[in-house]
């Protein structure tokens, strides 16, 4: 029997279940943008095993992370890879990627969106110039461009920042173009990811702290995962000096 | 009768059988938005400029969402950010001094088995569309939590607040009052240019944010109260203590309550 209730969520655990440490790190300092909320991708990525036979999926149950600066936050959810954009060349080169996927929500099956989230893969030049994207929102409206957005000079891997939507929208479904301008011989390449959350965890202004999200009793947030999901985290609030992450993700299967 | 979802098995059951609906959103305030005085709410306060709307199509039986998660982060420190259930009372065109929109009241809805009359918690007085530099006093005439009417609260606006200027009524309102239950009319003393809408707001979670930290508190393990929304309802955010441009983000999850 599937999970319907918390007796059934600690049999379907007696079955399946993993704890998994999470380990990861973010070695130099991240660009600081202006036009957005900075972040930094931490080099960790859950990605969801191939289940045993009779496991349809599995749900996390709890993230703890304890971190080793201040003044971070941590974002972890599962992620779309929306596009991705080469910069080099006269506006750069956009390659599609997949829409935010559809969901059973409330009872029926719904679009997700999300905040649209760029993030360097290839290291950028030292004046790589400003980019936009063209997305449908978060109502299926097409056509909706975001302000012009300064890439971070020479940028790192990892860095990463949430951009400009136009006032009144909350998240992207899609992004259906990507483009530079400005620049001097720009080079490097960017991913534009999605989020479906798990959890905003707080962390405080202690130097190792460490903070959980309870996502069954705490905040009931329950995610159905299926294997090769991935689940992704990002530091956000401090983007200087090196520092590490560590914690735990759990979670039970659901037969 | 509705539940309220009022164990964990209920909660758990909801998000399964019916699958949650999850999202994380985006908000900004684009321009300085206006300081507060004694005059107009003590304590300067923004309309985040992104709502996020209850979705239609919910299932039968379904009384409305019940929000197990909002959690948020902005890039400004020192700041309260408020997550509240948004309800429009009234609107008030400077040019013209119209009032509109009035009469208006939130919603009823089940609370433990019980239908009840709400009444927001905190109103707030929004410019949606920038004034001019005229310092208005506004007058908002109102019935009362206790549903008497003829109440006034008055407000003495700066010079031209910007767009997302929010002024926090609470502490105008006529001598005894704690509520604002629907409003009659608003006026101005002056001005050719702008609009003002007033909201009454639900509380649904709160976060205080410090050098870039996020405190929050859980808003279905503690101690806050369950608060329904219906379809088409919108979830606010209100930054209590800040006035310069910002982005702001929020994580939130919630389920069918039956």
């Amino acid at each position: 029997m599937g999970i319907q209730d918390f007796n059934s969520l600690i049999q379907n655990g007696l079955s399946y279940s993993k704890a998994e440490p999470i380990m990861g790190e973010m070695p130099v300092t991240t660009a600081q943008y202006a036009g957005g909320i900075s972040m930094h991708r931490i080099g960790y990525t859950r990605v969801i095993e191939t289940l045993p036979s009779g496991v349809i999926s599995v749900i996390p149950t709890v993230i703890d992370i304890a971190n080793t600066q201040t003044g971070l936050c941590i974002l972890a959810g599962r992620a779309t890879l929306l596009g991705s954009l080469d910069i080099s060349g006269a506006s750069g080169t956009f390659t599609p990627g997949s829409a935010m996927p559809t969901r059973t929500s409330l009872g029926a099956s719904r679009p997700t969106w999300s905040v649209p989230i760029m993030e360097v893969t290839t290291a950028l030049n030292s004046a790589p110039g400003s980019w936009t994207i063209t997305y449908t929102d978060q109502d299926g409206n097409s056509g909706n461009a975001t302000t012009s957005v300064g890439f971070g000079n020479s940028s790192v891997v990892g860095s990463a920042v949430t951009t400009t939507l136009v006032d009144g929208d909350a998240g992207v479904r899609s992004i259906e173009a990507a483009s530079r301008s400005g620049g001097t011989t720009p080079t490097g390449v960017v991913a534009f990811y999605g989020i479906e959350p798990l959890c905003l965890i707080a962390t405080s202004t202690a130097v190792v702290s460490n903070f959980q999200d309870d996502l069954i009793i705490g905040q009931t947030n329950m995610m159905e995962m299926v294997a090769g999901d991935s689940i992704i985290f990002y530091s956000i609030g401090n983007t200087a000096n090196a520092k590490a992450i560590l914690g735990r993700i759990s979670y039970v299967g659901n037969n | 009768m509705s539940s309220i979802n009022r164990t964990i098995n209920n909660l758990i059951s909801s998000n399964m059988l019916l699958g949650s609906w999850r999202g994380f959103a985006f908000g900004r305030i684009s321009a300085t938005t206006a300081t507060a005085t004694t005059s107009c709410g003590y304590i300067s306060c923004q309309r985040i400029a992104t709502q996020v709307t209850i979705p239609s199509n919910l299932p039968s039986g379904c009384n409305g969402v019940y929000f197990t998660k909002l959690d948020s982060y902005g890039n400004r420190t020192s700041v309260h950010y408020n997550i509240v259930a948004e309800y429009e009372l009234s609107s008030l065109a400077i040019s013209g001094n119209v009032s509109s929109g009035n009469d208006v009241t939130i919603p009823s809805r089940e609370v433990m088995g019980e239908t009840v009359d709400p009444v927001g918690q905190m109103f707030f007085l929004v410019s949606t569309v920038a004034l001019t530099a005229t310092a208005p006093v506004i007058t908002i005439t109102y019935t009362n939590q206790n549903g008497t009417g003829s109440r006034t609260a008055t407000l003495t606006l700066p010079n031209s607040p910007a767009i997302n200027s929010a002024f926090h009524v609470n502490p105008h309102l006529q001598a005894g009052d704690t509520g604002i239950k629907s409003v009659q009319s608003m006026s101005t003393s002056t001005g050719t240019a702008g609009t003002l809408k007033l909201y009454g707001c639900v509380m649904l979670n709160r976060n205080w944010q410090i050098n870039n930290v996020i405190n929050r508190f859980y808003p279905n393990s503690q101690s806050l109260t369950p608060w329904i929304m219906k379809s088409g309802e919108k979830i606010s955010v209100y930054a209590i203590g800040d006035t310069a441009s910002n982005q702001h983000i929020f994580v939130f999850n919630g389920v069918c309550d039956f």
